[in-house]
């Protein structure tokens, strides 16, 4: 099927009865593939079994459709099994499929086509090249055609990147930011003075008798950090929060020594209850003493999980890997509470983080970045969080893993509307699994922000 | 010697056992209304009358927690 076109001759845009098919990038495209021939039935085969990868239209008419294996692209020809599979392999599968638009003879070409065909050519060659580049390449040249502060798209921490609050390919977007979302964090508190935090409204409690919310540790502040931190930080850092567009509840419940007993945290998780947080982020946790957990937390984080409230908790740090791993801390070894674990820049355990021991309870649900985390300090009194003056810094924990995760769970709860248990299950559905680590370390994976595929807009090609 | 308790308590319950605990004069140091749970102080001998109240969950020391 060819078509000439007159250089006076209008524009119109022609199909040529294929799709062309844009492979997820999570996937490998041998696994796309085969998911496109269990789906549709079909039998697509890569283009690698032509010499030198160079295929013809017959070629393309002798099949069902070819992989372009190093760009991830599938061309396929119409047929009504494929058509049927359309909606799936879309929805179900993270695929984008479009009608291929024309395609020429290749060969005999007079002038004119040589010429539109070279342009076409220059087309897939930019194609592939924006889809191949490196990431942040993608995203600079991105963030300059749209006119948007490079800043404020390139500069991520790696856990953002790592669970795509920043998206790592082109083709997808965030919008979310939480907002509608009421997070409570219950720690060390905040500080109020903290510029990155200036002009947004926090909600405040302290729960430590004679002690200020102010964090005068450090902790709290590096926590809320993460979870709820700036879009665009007032200091030329990079971005570090999660949840920005969230409603912060600072309730302290931990004194200026990093301490506090079951008590204050229930006192906490009651104000929040009360204050209608439906996430509840806690990066404590005490030794276990034996076997089992403790009625109390859970008889009161599954009572909030019915009423669309979800508690996560930090897994712990006592562990020693790989010789010595301790089980899951209090209160987050409750099957109610979501257990975090913590993960390091290569997916690698973080050494210190707990694991699963038991079958029956004290679970890891999930993990997050906890190694060489980049957020937000306390100022002045940063007793144990880095020297005074410093106002950002990095920080190692299964603490640092949690308000990763409690900061997604608002990123879901505005793009879902679920809650509860129902976002316990989202989160746990969507993380990425870790397949070189058991399930009794990372749980579910790591944690994993929602998506919007982006809307490419092609632009017709000049051809003369 | 009196110590730190926490004693969660069936909803519906809540102020029954609250109107328990201070027949039986036992020192209530919070009450967490919205959760269910009340904050005792009092001795080991007297958790096992609490236990035994209707619509309690459970009674549990109170432990330490930290970053």
């Amino acid at each position: 099927m060819s078509k000439k076109i007159k250089k006076d001759e209008e524009v119109q845009v022609e199909y040529t009865g294929r799709y062309i098919v844009l492979l997820p990038e999570q996937n490998t495209s041998a696994n796309s593939v085969s998911t496109i021939n269990e789906v549709s039935g079909l039998n697509l085969i890569n283009s690698t079994e032509f010499e030198n990868e160079v295929f013809t239209s017959k070629d393309l008419d002798a099949c069902d459709g070819i992989l372009l294996d190093k760009i991830g692209v599938a061309i396929v020809n119409k047929s009504v099994k494929f058509t049927n599979s359309i909606s799936v392999l879309s929805d179900a599968h993270n695929m984008i499929i479009e009608p291929e638009r024309v395609v020429y003879a290749i060969n005999k070409l007079d002038e004119e086509t040589e010429s539109y065909v070279k342009g076409y050519r220059d087309a897939v060659n930019s194609l592939a090249n924006i889809l191949t580049e490196d990431q942040d390449a993608e995203l600079e040249e991105f963030a300059e055609t749209e006119g948007i502060d490079a800043n404020a798209v390139l500069g991520a921490t790696w856990g953002l990147k790592a669970t795509q609050v920043i998206p790592s390919s082109l083709l997808f977007t965030n919008p979310y930011s939480g907002v509608g979302s009421k997070v409570a964090i219950l720690d060390t508190g905040m500080d109020f003075a903290h510029p990155d935090f200036a002009g947004r409204p926090i909600t405040q409690r302290s729960f430590i008798p004679n002690s200020p919310t102010q964090d005068r540790f450090g902790h709290g502040t590096h926590c809320i950090g993460t979870a709820c931190g700036p879009k665009v930080p007032i200091s030329p850092v990079v971005r570090y929060g999660v949840a920005f567009g969230a409603q912060i509840f600072a309730g302290k419940v931990l004194n200026d020594a990093g301490g506090g007993n079951d008590g204050q945290i229930l006192a906490g998780i009651n104000w929040a209850f009360s204050q209608g947080c439906s996430i509840i982020s806690m990066s404590l946790g005490g030794a276990t003493a034996g076997p089992g957990f403790s009625q109390i937390f859970e008889a009161t984080a599954a009572n909030l999980l019915n009423h669309g409230v979800l508690i996560v908790a930090a897994a712990g740090n006592d562990s020693n890997r790989p010789g010595t791993i301790r089980p899951v801390s209090h209160p987050a070894n409750c099957p109610s509470i979501m257990a975090v674990g913590a993960v390091d820049q290569n997916m690698n355990m973080a050494n210190f983080s707990n694991g699963g021991l038991f079958a029956a309870y004290g679970a890891v649900d999930i993990v997050g970045p906890g190694v060489a985390v980049f957020s937000a300090l306390s100022t002045p009194h940063n007793i144990r969080m880095g020297p005074a003056g410093i106002i950002h810094g990095n920080a190692n924990g299964t603490s640092m893993a949690t308000p990763h995760v409690a900061g997604i769970a608002a990123l879901w709860q505005q793009a879902t509307g679920l809650r509860g248990r129902a976002l316990w299950n989202k989160l746990t559905a969507t993380a990425k699994p870790l397949p070189q680590h058991p399930r009794r370390d990372v749980g579910a994976g790591l944690v994993q922000a929602p998506k919007k595929r982006r809307i490419l807009q092609f632009q017709p090609i000049n051809r003369f | 010697m009196n110590l730190q308790w926490m004693v969660a308590v069936r909803p519906d319950k809540y102020q029954e056992v609250l109107t328990s605990l201070k027949k039986d004069k036992i020192e209530i140091t919070n009450m967490l209304d919205s959760i269910s749970v009340i904050l005792v102080s009092t001795s080991h001998k007297k958790t096992e009358k609490i236990k035994a109240m209707d619509g309690v969950i459970g009674v549990e020391l109170q432990g330490d927690v930290s970053i």
